[in-house]
């Protein structure tokens, strides 16, 4: 008699996507697992940003390597820097040109695995994309089509803004609102400053789309402004997953979290049909886990990771990868940030962390070599300038007593300002295996691949000379710092790995979420969406669409219960 | 064979040492040494401790001297410091390189060791340091102690105070965003 699965549905991956769907699916009534491979967090434990060297302490896990200290990811070729680039390189006055030779860096990829995923150390920015980004070939004849319509993404964009806690402004170039919609954040005193800069260039600055608190709930306390999301929320108020997905999926008493559970291998029963997830718990024993359903959320690197990996008779280039599009179309967002000094103090580490937010660029048309568009953000805090330590190593040269007189006479002078952009697929830019590095069970590495084409180089272009002209038109012409993802590789958004569409033949899933080749497994996470927004940060959509996957799957699984009684 | 043949020792027993295999073993024996002491000086570079220990303090005055500010002196640098830059043989080796450099280079312009060379003449060999091309042995020592002492020194709350900054983020905030810094 066949054993009698686990539960209705396996979800891997515990992030913005994992837990939203789980979150969904408990509450309708399923049963599930959550395998997750990294630890649960306790914030005011493990982040508690009280001690004086607080600048020092990053997130309290190395993203980018195991707890053995072994990097968790391989990386592709460096792409050559040329020398018209040189004058948008990355640089600060306290260490010089971030880059000493002459090809991208690949820095680091930076995604926490733990319960919460990349929310935990997340900025809180909510957007809902253009709807104009779903429709990129069709208006310009770049990157794909999304399968859905707008209209569709809408519905969950609101379910997932009412959960996570948005608060955002009227935004016309973003429509949304609802009672659910929080009030907006006030800009702070140093990002005001920036405005009449926005305003040179025909942008206004609006408070951003949030999913941080601006007023108490019964369950969580109104943010404190302290700036430090990045390194993780103590207070909570941070709409990360673990307190908003989780407690409620938890309070259904149908879900088993299981951390510290590393997936290896997506098993298929004699009819091609997923049947269960072997992972490995800490000591290194392994275990499998039955489900009527598989939904893959590790992200737009581990997923693919997991499918390449899986090697079942008649896969032979890897699970669902009949088409040889499990790892490809990877995208990223674009980033040109500058750091500039205002003439007086505004003491610029108070607020949240990207406060304010311009959006009349981030409405996809052609520009100059490029087509998308980007969005424009105060980030004074999101770029680290929270204490004296930045100021003294990153913006202030030299040592003695000109370094600390220079250091006293601009502390709380410095601001930022960023452009974030789209990013379209490209044939030399995806996800794939390591042909050397293996992790701790055996597994290789995924392997990134990023190249920019000479779009996303234009683009950068365009960008770099738009924030600079916000920065001399509010009056922080002195720029100290520049970074940018021209010449160093360092990326935090990243899509469109296994993404849905309705050619199986350029898509791994379809327009539900659900792969093309093996008929009960799903995706709830960033490899599933087909583009990169303009600018827009990508979070409520990966978690707008998980929830779309997880109500698809609520709807086979009732169809198939109907077949199966009938 | 020839009675004066090399391969035959004068008293006839066996084969003897000419002088050129002599000076051919003490050539060896050289290179072995040095390959040695280079090798040491890569893998085992000696812990600061004496004449070089004081050289490495006067560096320290010299990047973060005591002013307005507290010390590194006060903050504690020194031992994280070290602590760090021996935790890398990289950095381990920089730092003992780099304070035979800031000696040498005292020595050339002054007659002394670094510690002795008076401030002005500090000051100008740390800048001859900032100052050396990429990947010197002085740039890169310059660039991982300065970075570093930096970081260690000014994450301190007494010198933040000092600067400005009120209180670590949390637990309180900061409330006041929307208002002007008070004066």
């Amino acid at each position: 008699m066949p054993r009698l699965p686990d539960a209705d549905v396996v979800v891997v991956g515990a992030g913005a996507g994992g837990l939203a769907a789980a979150w969904r699916l408990t509450t309708a009534g399923a049963q599930v697992v959550l395998l997750e491979a990294g630890r649960a967090y306790q914030p005011e434990r493990d982040y508690p940003q009280t001690s004086g060297d607080f600048e020092l302490r990053e997130f309290p896990y190395d993203a980018s390597r195991d707890s053995d200290g072994r990097p968790r990811y391989d990386f592709g070729p460096a792409q050559p820097l040329e020398r018209e680039w040189d004058g948008y390189r990355s640089w600060n006055a306290g260490q010089g040109r971030f880059v000493a030779g002459d090809e991208r860096v690949y820095q680091a990829y930076s995604h926490v695995q733990g319960v919460g995923g990349s929310t935990l150390h997340f900025q809180g920015e909510a957007h809902r994309f253009h709807q104009d980004s779903l429709r990129m070939h069709s208006l310009f004849g770049v990157g794909t089509d999304w399968p859905i319509p707008y209209r569709e993404l809408e519905t969950y964009y609101a379910v997932a803004e009412e959960r996570m806690g948005v608060a955002a402004p009227v935004n016309p170039l973003r429509p949304g609102g609802g009672p659910h919609i929080l009030p907006p954040h006030p800009l702070s005193f140093g990002s005001g400053r920036l405005a009449k800069g926005f305003a040179a260039i025909g942008a206004t600055l609006l408070p951003n789309a949030l999913a941080i608190l601006s007023r108490s709930t019964t369950a969580r306390p109104q943010c404190n402004y302290c700036g430090g999301c990045t390194q993780g929320c103590p207070n909570g108020d941070k709409g990360s997953a673990d307190v908003t997905f989780l407690p409620p999926a938890r309070a259904t008493g149908r879900l088993d979290l299981r951390t510290q559970a590393q997936a290896l291998e997506v098993e298929l029963d004699p009819h091609g049909r997923a049947k269960a997830v072997i992972y490995a718990d800490p000591s290194g024993a392994r275990h499998r886990v039955r489900g009527r359903f598989v939904v893959l959320a590790g992200g737009a690197i581990e997923t693919p990771r997991l499918l390449l990996a899986c090697r079942p008779t008649g896969h032979p280039d890897g699970l669902a990868n009949g088409s040889g599009q499990v790892g490809r179309h990877l995208t990223e967002t674009l980033h040109w940030t500058a750091v500039g000094l205002l003439p007086e103090r505004v003491d610029s580490y108070r607020g949240v962390a990207i406060d304010g937010s311009a959006w009349e660029y981030a409405v996809p048309k052609r520009g100059n070599g490029w087509a998308g568009g980007f969005r424009l953000a105060t980030s004074s805090n999101a770029m680290g300038l929270r204490g004296p330590v930045a100021y003294a190593e990153r913006l202030v040269p030299g040592f003695g007593l000109a370094h600390q007189r220079r250091l006293r006479e601009i502390f709380g002078r410095a601001v930022a300002v960023h452009a974030i952009g789209e990013w379209l697929p490209n044939d030399r830019t995806y996800v794939d295996l390591s042909p050397s590095m293996r992790d701790a069970h055996g597994i290789p590495r995924a392997r990134i691949r990023s190249w920019l084409s000479p779009a996303e180089r234009a683009l950068v272009r365009t960008m770099a000379d738009t924030v600079r002209e916000v920065m001399r038109a509010a009056g922080a012409s002195e720029i100290v710092e520049e970074t940018t993802s021209l010449d160093i590789f360092g990326a935090t958004h990243v899509l469109g790995t296994c993404r849905m569409g309705t050619d199986p033949v350029s898509s791994v899933a379809d327009r539900d979420g659900f792969c093309h080749e093996i008929p009960n497994l799903a995706f709830a996470d960033a490899s599933l969406v087909p583009s990169s927004g303009c600018g827009d940060s990508p979070c409520l959509t990966i978690t707008a669409l998980a929830i779309r996957t997880a109500d698809q799957l609520l709807e086979r699984g009732h169809a198939d219960e109907t077949t199966n009684s009938g | 064979m020839h009675p004066n043949s090399p391969d035959q020792a004068p008293d006839g027993t066996g084969r003897g040492v000419t002088r050129r295999e002599l000076i051919a073993r003490l050539i060896g024996l050289g290179m072995l040494a040095a390959g040695a002491f280079f090798l040491r000086r890569i893998f085992f570079p000696r812990r600061l401790e004496g004449e070089s220990l004081r050289t490495f303090e006067a560096f320290l005055d010299t990047l973060l001297p005591e002013t307005e500010l507290p010390s590194w002196r006060a903050t504690g640098v020194m031992p994280r410091l070290l602590e760090e830059l021996s935790a890398e043989r990289k950095t381990r080796r920089a730092l003992a390189e780099g304070v035979e450099w800031l000696d040498a280079e005292a020595r050339r312009r002054k007659g002394a060791r670094f510690f002795l060379a008076g401030e002005e003449a500090r000051i100008a060999v740390v800048a001859a340091a900032e100052a050396s091309p990429a990947g010197s042995i002085p740039a890169f020592f310059y660039r991982v102690t300065r970075d570093q002492a930096v970081r260690l020194h000014y994450s301190h709350p007494a010198v933040w105070r000092k600067i400005g900054l009120p209180h670590a983020p949390q637990p309180d905030g900061y409330w006041d965003f929307e208002d002007a810094p008070a004066s």
